[in-house]
């Protein structure tokens, strides 16, 4: 090997180790405390199932929207009927189910209310994962089916084996997902005593019952992150086509209702919800809106400034990162690479990880480790979104730029930024919002002064100030739907 | 202009091997070859968009094997145009320009028949309209050596061959050397100096589009021209015995070969081979028969009927290629 | 470019950190919390409150942490546990405060003025009249034993609330931990904080809650449908002190802040919030006449067996 590979070599392996320090952190300390393991393994299961059940009750319900948009050839804008639902942050719907499931008179706390609140946020996922592959894998073999007379069974046999990688490749995803996900649980497990590995690190890293909170919590990240492993080697993100203009529209009012009914049970409902908590009294039913009051507690304000402050920050500074690395695009793919556990893996064991790292020094209980926090977590979703703009050839028009005897920097700025705009959009509009509503780093993160707008609504929701929580989620709702205005650009090309 | 020594460039089963070829200044040479043969591999080395493994290559008196595509000062049309989205014709001249003029752009832009498209982007153009954009963007950058890339392989003929006349008039008129690269036997006709035959990442041939067509030196510069026939025979001594003829041939002098000749190396005359018209259709513009030889099966071009009975002797010396190439 | 990150970069830093600033670590609830520190800020402008509001268990945890690591952030700590007061005091963590106010009962000042009682608070039963119809009204403890009441109790989670660790403390010392076995038979449920119990209560998912008492006159205010019965054989008065961290980077500006909270405004605001203040001249809560009749916490059987109450009671509810 040349000495210069050997520094490169030397490098990457320095920086990963870098990178995955917290995680190191966590796995040591948490094997001092394997010992409390055999007390949580309850709780494991727990985790593992719901993962695996919303997994695939998210599969059911985006798969089978997916399929009726598929055949009944709808138009993209009734996407607009479930992108809704995925852009209100889990915990917020979460709350609106707590309040809409209420006002019916159900009890929404334990396993039913996580799965609903689950399956309404994530089943846009499991469509947009799955719509590509079904226009690109199975509109081709449709029409042969057709052309060719086969029907029944012999259609399905035909038809779902190439689809295979799609949906292992999805449920991969959901699966790490769910397993990693605290809101939902936090909101709707939590006040039932039902604990999913996520909640009961949390739970056990502020209990007093516990003699060595940090330890406990660590030993449980360590579980977490061995349900979560045998998923990352699932998670490749499929691709698709546009698909033949041969297929025939079919079910085209069986599509729509679906869509519709989707938007009323994953958006409509939990809306209500939220709406009624938030205007009427809940004793006298009086018309009494509690936006002021939510809005008067310092907690709320001080986290919606955080919250903008931290969002802006890290989208930004992720944005320049992108923008540095997009000419070196064998350098940025290693470095996502690296930064993908932090994406992939859940957040709380990146959150314990850092505390272990950083609770001695000045960085802890302020709002950089926040932010550290949050550029480790969606660096990669940043980097993959550029990563897919340089794949889809602007890398090469750059090359011809160079090729015509334009300098680097020159293409780069002529040619490669220009062309890269609605890739590095499209990562602002997923990492902006998701920053914008964080809550499984900030809620283990935070400290009086770095509260953010999800540790607000937690606290409201812990300080029983139901109102006002909802009031929170309305604002954090609409913040988070104004990006459905944001008008979307197709690729050029 | 272009010299190349010995460049390689390996990629396992594909590649370039040991390749060797000048290009005179203001010549244009087609390089020919089947899908596979290596001819992009070999555009792109010059282009310096890859590293050859060996050898080296110059451009005028400058050796530019390790420079940067950039510092090459050449030109690419490529086969998909490989056109910047958000720039206008207008501006896809000045930004390779060496110094922005706009009002040599417009000429440029007159010249290749785009004049009043100048503010389109390429999403506004039609196929043929993109090549042309590609095409004033190559000869704007004025270049030293220009590379083509299948340029029209994406039209249709008509507008093929219009454009590839149009094009080669002006890389005259502008005495611009160029690399073309092609597998369209007729656009190398057409177009090209002279003619490079690549086979399985070799060059197998170089000559001028004439000779290499009357005189392909392989098989596979034989075959790259079409119009081929092909009929297993033995030879002795520099001749063939065909159902009692005897043809005198060049190439391979004895053993189990391949005759070869083109659609039209065989004439119809009193005396000759046997041979019965099996079926006819119209090629473009001339008449072909596909005839039983007796030897087997052939195209030759032929005034008959299905049915007729004719006999066929050579026009002049055909060639025998070895059999197992 | 750079220059402007960096510039961008300190903006931010003077944006997160301002000058004077008052950390608490509190179990208040916000609602009360906040507008006692409006108060404050108004009669010393210029200086910032930052509040950590959390349930008591979760303040202690997180500052014993923070202890842990040598790097504390609070100025002042303000939860309902006494025994985790006396750990400090007996650290040497507590800085002591003299009492200067008048007419402060001195029995309030605790360790030598290490910590304070600013105003009192009970534990007693709150009920949901309307759910409760025409069921008699629990008058003693015991009688939430009774199965007319079954299935209709809640209690906050000790591991959390510290006043609720008060009541599992003081009943298992008086009556044994059989009496939450009993009640736990009765359908007795643990809800996370006393904040969440009185807004289930007001709502009518329970009957009877054992609970905080300020909290549920502020409801019945906002017109919800609760009593609060202070049991016959004594409300517990859960010790709810307030005490300035020896690590303080402003020791002085936090006793101003405790000695405040014992000002006339303050403690006119406490009885406002259904407090019953600490100084016997302020006002009493709407609600309230004369005194309360009150058994002490049992702080010390707390001290030494808080490990082994909270771990009985987690198994015997299936808490984490």
């Amino acid at each position: 090997m040349s000495p210069h590979r050997l520094t490169t070599a030397t490098f990457w392996l320095l920086l990963s180790l870098g990178v995955a320090l917290p995680l190191l952190v966590l796995a040591w300390r948490g094997l001092g405390d394997v010992a409390i393991l055999p007390r949580v393994l309850d709780v494991a299961g727990v985790s593992l199932l719901l993962a695996l059940l919303g997994s695939s009750l998210c599969l059911g319900v985006g798969g089978g929207l997916a399929w009726l948009a598929f055949r009944a050839r709808l138009h993209p804008g009734w996407d607009a009927l479930l992108l809704p639902a995925y852009l209100v942050p889990p915990f917020v719907g979460a709350l609106g189910f707590l309040y809409a499931l209420q006002l019916v008179g159900l009890q929404p706390y334990g396993v039913g209310g996580i799965l609903l609140a689950w399956t309404a946020h994530y089943a846009p996922v499991a469509y947009l994962l799955l719509r590509p592959a079904l226009e690109s894998k199975l509109a081709p073999l449709l029409v042969a089916c057709e052309v060719h007379g086969v029907t029944g069974w012999r259609r399905v046999r035909a038809l779902l084996p190439p689809l295979f990688p799609a949906l292992i490749a999805a449920f991969g995803a959901l699966y790490l997902t769910l397993l990693g996900n605290f809101g939902v649980p936090a909101v709707l497990g939590l006040p039932a005593q039902v604990y999913t590995l996520p909640t009961l690190a949390y739970a056990r890293l502020f209990s007093p019952a516990s003699p060595d909170p940090l330890g406990e919590a660590a030993a449980i990240g360590l579980l977490l992150g061995l349900l979560a492993v045998p998923a990352l080697l699932l998670s490749s993100q499929p691709s698709g086509e546009p698909s033949p203009r041969l297929l025939r529209p079919r079910l085209v009012w069986v599509a729509r209702m679906g869509f519709g009914l989707f938007a009323l049970v994953a958006v409509l409902f939990p809306l209500v919800g939220l709406l009624r908590r938030a205007l009427f009294n809940t004793f006298t039913g009086a018309f009494q809106p509690a936006f002021w009051a939510a809005w008067e507690l310092p907690l709320v304000r001080q986290g919606l400034a955080n919250s903008l402050l931290l969002a802006l920050l890290a989208t930004g500074l992720l944005l320049l990162l992108g923008l540095l690395m997009a000419p070196q695009r064998g350098a940025m793919k290693r470095l996502r690479q690296v930064l993908d556990m932090h994406y992939l893996l859940p957040g709380t064991l990146l959150a314990i990880g850092l505390i272990l790292l950083l609770a001695p020094t000045p960085l802890y209980a302020t709002p950089w480790i926040l932010l550290l926090a949050y550029l480790l977590n969606f660096a990669a979703l940043m980097l993959r979104s550029i990563e897919a703009g340089l794949e889809a050839g602007i890398e090469r028009l750059v090359e011809v730029g160079r090729l015509f005897g334009l300098r680097q920097g020159w293409a780069w700025w002529k040619i490669g930024f220009p062309l890269l705009r609605p890739y590095l959009a499209a990562g602002v509009f997923l990492v902006l919002p998701l920053c914008l509503a964080e809550l499984t780093l900030s809620a283990m993160l935070y400290a009086p002064g770095s509260e953010t707008l999800g540790v607000a609504v937690l606290s409201a929701l812990n300080g029983g100030l139901f109102r006002e929580a909802a009031a929170i989620g309305l604002m954090l709702m609409a913040l988070s739907l104004l990006l459905l205005l944001v008008p979307r650009r197709g690729v050029v090309g | 202009m272009l010299r190349l020594e010995e460049v390689s460039k390996n990629f396992g089963k594909a590649g370039v091997f040991g390749v060797s070829l000048e290009l005179a200044p203001g010549e244009i040479m087609a390089v020919l070859g089947a899908s596979g043969s290596g001819k992009t591999t070999l555009l792109n080395l010059v282009a310096g968009l890859l590293k050859p493994d060996t050898g080296r290559i110059f451009l005028g008196p400058d050796e530019v094997t390790h420079q940067p595509p950039e510092q090459r000062g050449l030109a690419y049309v490529f086969q998909d145009h490989a056109l910047w989205p958000h720039l206008s014709a207008l501006e896809h001249l000045l930004l390779v320009m060496k110094k922005p003029d706009r009002e040599a752009a417009h000429q440029l832009l007159g010249r290749v028949g785009l004049a009043g498209l100048e503010a389109r982007k390429p999403h506004q153009l039609s196929g043929g309209q993109k090549q042309r954009v590609a095409l004033a963007r190559a000869l704007a950058a004025k270049p030293r050596l220009l590379l083509l890339d299948e340029p029209y392989s994406a039209l249709d003929p008509v507008l093929r061959e219009e454009l590839r006349l149009e094009v080669a008039a002006l890389l005259r008129a502008e005495h611009v050397s160029a690399l073309h690269v092609t597998h369209d036997p007729d656009e190398a006709l057409a177009v090209a100096d002279r003619v490079a035959v690549m086979e399985g990442g070799r060059i197998v041939q170089v000559d001028t589009p004439t000779q290499v067509y009357a005189q392909p030196q392989t098989l596979s510069a034989a075959r790259a021209f079409g119009r081929l026939n092909l009929l297993p025979v033995q030879v002795q001594n520099g001749w063939v015995r065909l159902n009692g003829l005897a043809w005198e041939v060049e190439g391979l002098q004895s053993g189990p070969g391949l005759l070869a000749f083109r659609y039209e190396d065989l004439r119809p005359g009193p005396e000759g081979l046997e041979a019965r018209v099996l079926a006819v259709y119209g090629g473009r513009g001339e008449r072909l028969c596909r005839v039983n030889l007796g030897i087997g099966e052939a195209v030759v071009k032929l005034q008959a009927e299905p049915g007729e009975e004719v006999r066929l002797s050579p026009a002049g010396r055909l060639r025998v290629f070895e059999a197992n190439c | 470019m750079q220059r402007l990150i960096l510039a961008s970069f300190l903006a931010c830093g003077l944006a997160f950190a301002q000058p004077q600033t008052l950390t608490l670590y509190t179990s208040e609830v916000l609602t009360n919390v906040d507008p006692m520190i409006e108060l404050f800020k108004r009669a010393n402008p210029g200086i910032n409150v930052q509040v950590f509001r959390s349930g008591t268990g979760e303040v202690i945890t997180r500052l014993r942490a923070e202890l842990e690591a040598g790097n504390p952030q609070a100025d002042l700590l303000w939860v309902a546990d006494e025994t985790f007061f006396r750990e400090l005091a007996a650290a040497n963590r507590l800085r002591p405060v003299r009492a200067t106010t008048p007419g402060f009962p001195v029995k309030f000042a605790y360790q030598g003025g290490r910590y304070y009682e600013v105003r009192l608070l009970y534990n007693g039963i709150a009920i949901n009249t309307r759910k409760l119809g025409n069921l008699p009204e629990p008058q003693t403890w015991r009688d939430l034993l009774k199965p007319e009441y079954r299935d209709l109790i809640g209690m906050p989670n000790p591991n959390f609330s510290g006043a609720a660790l008060s009541t599992l403390g003081t009943f298992s010392q008086r009556f044994g931990f059989s009496f939450f076995e009993q009640l736990q038979r009765n359908g007795l449920k643990v809800e996370q904080s006393n904040p969440i119990l009185q807004q289930k209560l007001a709502e009518g998912q329970y009957g009877i809650a054992i609970i905080t008492d300020f909290g549920i006159r502020d409801l019945i205010r906002q017109g919800a449908p609760l009593k609060v019965i202070y049991p016959r054989d004594g409300a517990i008065l859960v010790p709810t002190p307030i005490g300035v961290m020896a690590s303080s980077r402003n020791p002085v500006l936090a006793e101003r802040f405790m000695r405040f909270l014992l000002s006339p405004e303050a403690q006119a605001l406490f009885a406002q919030q259904g407090y019953i203040p600490v100084i016997a001249s302020a006002p009493r809560p709407a609600g309230v006449s004369g005194e309360v009749l009150s058994i002490p916490s049992a702080a010390d059987f707390i001290q030494a067996n808080r490990q082994s109450l909270l771990t009985q009671f987690n198994t015997l509810f299936n808490l984490r």
